[in-house]
């Protein structure tokens, strides 16, 4: 598999994976604990799991649909950058409780985060986060969020 | 028909772990699912496109599809299994046994793999495999031992 390079130093998309991380972390542990500390922890892992899955599944051949970070391979800020998806978990987890959402607005609040998803999606794009391959489109990643993102729910 | 293969031992290990009499809470086995799929998906990846160690087979989706088989649902559930047993057996006879079982079928399945061409060992070897292997049932058993003692806390029998 030849490598691509798309960047080779430590710039903006680094910082993005740092800041979305720092700041999505800040807000877990600013906001009242709900939870127990095995739900915690659930809520967190459950957002790094299917995102490395997925990605891990998508992202590299045969599909290889897509490359995060500077270059084709995978480094060790990738790896951090899968700490950005525990707090999304988390955070959707944490509103839907608090929101006490019900019946038709449970299917609003997922669309609402399937937005959301795709939207912090589209910013990491565009500070070189992810590289698009293959034809590879935000608008397929949108019912991928919308099919995790029920599933967190179940 | 190596999909075949695989997908029977990829039912054989949830039908054994489903089958154990006794198991960790449902809360521990949820959270070491987690962490042992997140762990066993970076290794391949690692081994396969950064150290290039070993190449998978992705000419042939019925090889891939084994692959992702074995990698996602057999060792999850092997491990899952291994740590069940090994934390909630009284017995140490039992305790090597369910590790000896581990340890062979992983090395067996992994042999598998290669003589069905689905994996393509490069720069691997079977020593390499072995230490691997018991990384993995380390983690496994230490993930394991922390997630049991957490929701025991939280009063989760079963």
């Amino acid at each position: 598999m030849k490598i691509i390079v798309y960047d080779n130093h430590f710039n903006g998309n680094e910082w993005f994976v740092i800041g979305i991380v720092v700041l999505a972390f800040a807000a877990v542990w600013l906001l009242p604990r709900r939870f127990s500390p095995a739900q915690t922890t659930f809520n967190l892992l459950i957002g790094i799991t299917f995102g490395v899955v997925f990605d891990h599944s998508i992202g590299t051949p045969p599909f290889d649909l897509y490359d995060a970070g500077d270059n084709s391979t995978y480094e060790l800020i990738d790896l951090f950058s899968y700490f950005m998806y525990a707090p999304f978990g988390y955070l959707f987890i944490y509103g839907y409780e608090r929101l006490r959402m019900f019946e038709i607005m449970t299917v609003v609040y997922i669309l609402f985060w399937a937005v959301m998803s795709a939207g912090t999606e589209w910013l990491a794009v565009q500070a070189g986060v992810f590289h698009y391959k293959h034809g590879y489109q935000l608008a397929y990643s949108f019912p991928i969020y919308l099919f995790l993102i029920s599933n967190r729910l179940e | 028909m190596v999909v075949v293969i695989f997908l029977l031992l990829a039912w054989f290990c949830i039908a054994v772990m489903v089958s154990l009499p006794n198991k960790l809470p449902l809360a521990a086995n949820f959270l070491l699912v987690m962490v042992i799929e997140v762990i066993v998906t970076n290794k391949l990846t690692v081994l396969t496109y950064n150290l290039k160690l070993i190449q998978i087979n992705t000419s042939s989706i019925p090889r891939y599809l084994s692959m992702i088989l074995e990698n996602d649902v057999f060792v999850t559930f092997v491990l899952l299994t291994f740590a069940n047993v090994f934390l909630t057996a009284s017995k140490a006879s039992t305790r090597w046994g369910i590790s000896v079982y581990t340890f062979l079928v992983q090395m067996f399945v992994g042999a598998m793999l290669r003589w069905n061409s689905v994996l393509i060992y490069t720069g691997w070897n079977l020593f390499m495999e072995a230490v691997m292997i018991i990384a993995l049932m380390i983690y496994t058993l230490l993930m394991g031992r922390l997630f049991q003692r957490m929701v025991s806390k939280e009063g989760w029998i079963r």
